[in-house]
């Protein structure tokens, strides 16, 4: 028994530290690389690729028409883009929003989905909005997103490489002052984006779709049938189907989306109980397959894994964290007592899946200086993050045992408050 | 056509490369002379700052320094013996040794003067030890009003939480003030 927990204790601790050293190599990776990328017209080739732009929108009155507007300022020539937003049987006036610029301008489309069809999940949507896109690539925007004016160059840049299947930007919260919900968030998405994914992508490990300011190759998702309707996190799974069917997603830094982050704890609980519940979907789904895949070298079969794996780090701190203090106090050995006061500090390392340091170096690179000063408040979103993860596995089991389906809309509020 | 994975490595200049080299080299120096001794005399430092914080507010506690650990004794409320031995988890030498880390494996990277640097680290180990003094005088005090009991539960589940968050803050701060003036936003 006593040697049971000492063997489980450590191993728990052994996959944190794992986390860890990666979290590590990658701030030093962005530290050595700096936030600069290379240039999206590589060797001076261009690459136009017709673009369809997807938005999928439910009850989004307070902020589609921002969006639609600042579409129609993009550089990117009009001949080659066409915006296809998909009403997904709002009950509010998207719909009548959306088709008052769809008069306006050519390229602009919508289609309406009814109530019967409808309001069944973002995966449903965008299926309805790439049967009606003749674009070479898709481009994802949520409806409360505002991108840059030359996003989708820099965006469709990435596709003159065939291997390219999926092409992620860089999230920035639009109205990170407002709350310190909001703020925690923004910090997560400095440390997610700024570090964590440009060291992936440099690396040439496992890139992530986040599932909106991504554009996708239209071959790939025609290969893959789709988004599948049955994932809660359609991104995460549109990820490692990319992997696994031989494409590389790539991250592009320079291509800035703003976007309106949560900015209440209520929002907060409901956005992430779904991202823990989708990406512990796709754990299940994706963890043999995407070891098994030949497509893949021995790194980013062992980073895909720790990606997937990342929602249960929580409830693995937490879980070595109870265990070590039984361990400490029923079996007390001098070794352990290293092992045990180290605990705390994986504790900032999941704070919400970006360490404090790529947090830190996150925001040293972006040239920013009191952001970092409520890095120590990360451990609150890593003690909410402990509830939620352990929510989301309760939730998902009873669901499976049930045999319940999860595809619904987990909308977010968004205001849309002019902080532009 | 070539693979954008593939990264163009761009030719630095020696001079760059042994700068940065001697940078390195500073700041292990730097980190070992500052920390090696630290690692030596910290319980023994914090046992006699520990005392004598603790005897001004008239507590009987005494220093037994004989052993190979040195080791606080508490004459409790009720009359009775506290033994506390300072072993290096109660001391908080490991929050300590986490930022003495911290430094060495990322603030050292950043581009800001070696001098501004160690003045972090020195800043932060001071820090450390003035946070570990406290810490251990109230969980001493808490033992003394609440038992042995409520000792245990704030020295071993409380503190090595507590400690983590002075080095992280501390950290974020050296970080804050290391970024250059010119580019800072």
């Amino acid at each position: 028994m006593f040697l049971v927990l000492h063997f489980i204790c450590l191993f728990f601790v052994a996959v944190l530290s794992m986390y860890m050293v990666r979290h590590y190599i990658f701030s030093l990776t962005a530290l050595n690389s700096g936030s600069v990328q290379p240039q999206y017209a590589l060797h001076g080739l261009s690459c136009r690729p017709s673009v369809s732009i997807l938005i999928p929108a439910r009850n989004e009155e307070a902020v589609v028409g921002r969006l639609l507007h600042r579409i129609t300022q993009l550089t990117y020539p009009k001949e080659k883009l066409e915006v296809i937003l998909i009403d997904d049987a709002s009950t509010d006036s998207t719909g009548e929003i959306a088709d008052q610029f769809a008069k306006a301008y050519n390229f602009i489309k919508v289609v309406h989905r009814s109530t019967d069809v409808g309001g069944n999940g973002k995966a449903g949507a965008l299926n309805e909005g790439a049967r009606h896109a003749k674009g070479e690539v898709l481009l994802l925007f949520d409806a409360d997103y505002y991108p840059q004016v030359d996003i989708i160059e820099k965006l469709a840049g990435y596709f003159v490489d065939p291997e390219v299947g999926v092409v992620q930007g860089r999230i920035v919260v639009l109205n990170e002052p407002e709350t310190l919900v909001s703020r925690l968030v923004a910090l997560e998405r400095i440390g997610g984006y700024g570090v964590d994914q440009l060291a992936r992508d440099r690396r040439g490990l496992v890139t992530q779709c986040g599932g909106t300011v991504c554009g996708i190759r239209r071959s790939l998702l025609d290969h893959l049938c789709g988004w599948d309707e049955k994932m809660l996190t359609e991104d995460t799974d549109l990820t490692f189907l990319a992997y696994e069917a031989g494409f590389k997603v790539r991250y592009a830094h320079e291509a800035e989306c703003y976007e309106e982050a949560v900015d209440t704890w209520r929002s907060y609980w409901k956005q992430r109980h779904r991202w823990a519940k989708g990406h512990m979907q796709c754990f299940f789904k994706h963890a043999v397959p995407f070891i098994k895949s030949r497509n893949l070298g021995l790194w980013e079969r062992i980073d895909g894994l720790l990606v997937l794996g990342t929602y249960f780090v929580p409830i693995l701190v937490a879980l070595s964290w109870l265990l070590g203090a039984v361990v400490f106090f029923m079996y007390p050995v001098d070794w352990f007592s290293a092992i045990w006061t180290v605990i705390p500090l994986f504790a900032y390392n999941a704070g919400n899946f970006a360490s404090f340091f790529e947090v830190g170096v996150g925001i040293y690179l972006d040239h920013r200086v009191r952001a970092s000063w409520i890095i120590p408040v990360l451990l609150l979103g890593f003690t909410l993050s402990v509830l939620i993860c352990s929510r989301a596995l309760i939730d998902l089991t009873v669901s499976k045992i049930k045999g319940r389906k999860e595809h619904n809309w987990a909308k977010t509020v968004h205001a849309g408050e002019d902080c532009i | 056509m070539e693979s954008p994975h593939i990264r163009h490595s761009s030719p630095k200049s020696p001079n760059r490369a042994n700068s940065r080299g001697l940078h390195t080299i500073a700041a292990i120096v730097a980190f070992g002379l500052s920390c090696i001794p630290l690692w030596l005399s910290f319980q023994y430092s914090l046992a006699e700052a520990v005392t004598w914080l603790l005897s001004l507010g008239q507590m009987s506690v005494t220093r037994l320094f004989s052993a190979g650990t040195p080791m606080l004794v508490i004459r409790m409320a009720d009359g009775s013996n506290l033994s506390l031995l300072m072993t290096f988890q109660r001391c908080g030498l490991v929050s300590i040794t986490i930022f003495g880390f911290l430094w060495l494996l990322l603030l050292h990277f950043l581009k800001a003067s070696l001098l501004r640097k160690i003045m972090w680290l020195e800043i932060g180990l001071l820090i450390g030890l003035g946070w570990s003094v406290l810490r251990l005088s109230v969980s001493i005090l808490i033992a003394f009003h609440f038992g042995s009991g409520a000792l245990a539960v704030v020295d071993f589940l409380v503190s090595p939480f507590a400690d983590v968050f002075w080095a992280v803050a501390t950290w974020s701060i050296a970080l804050s003030t290391l970024t250059p003036k010119a580019v800072r936003r």
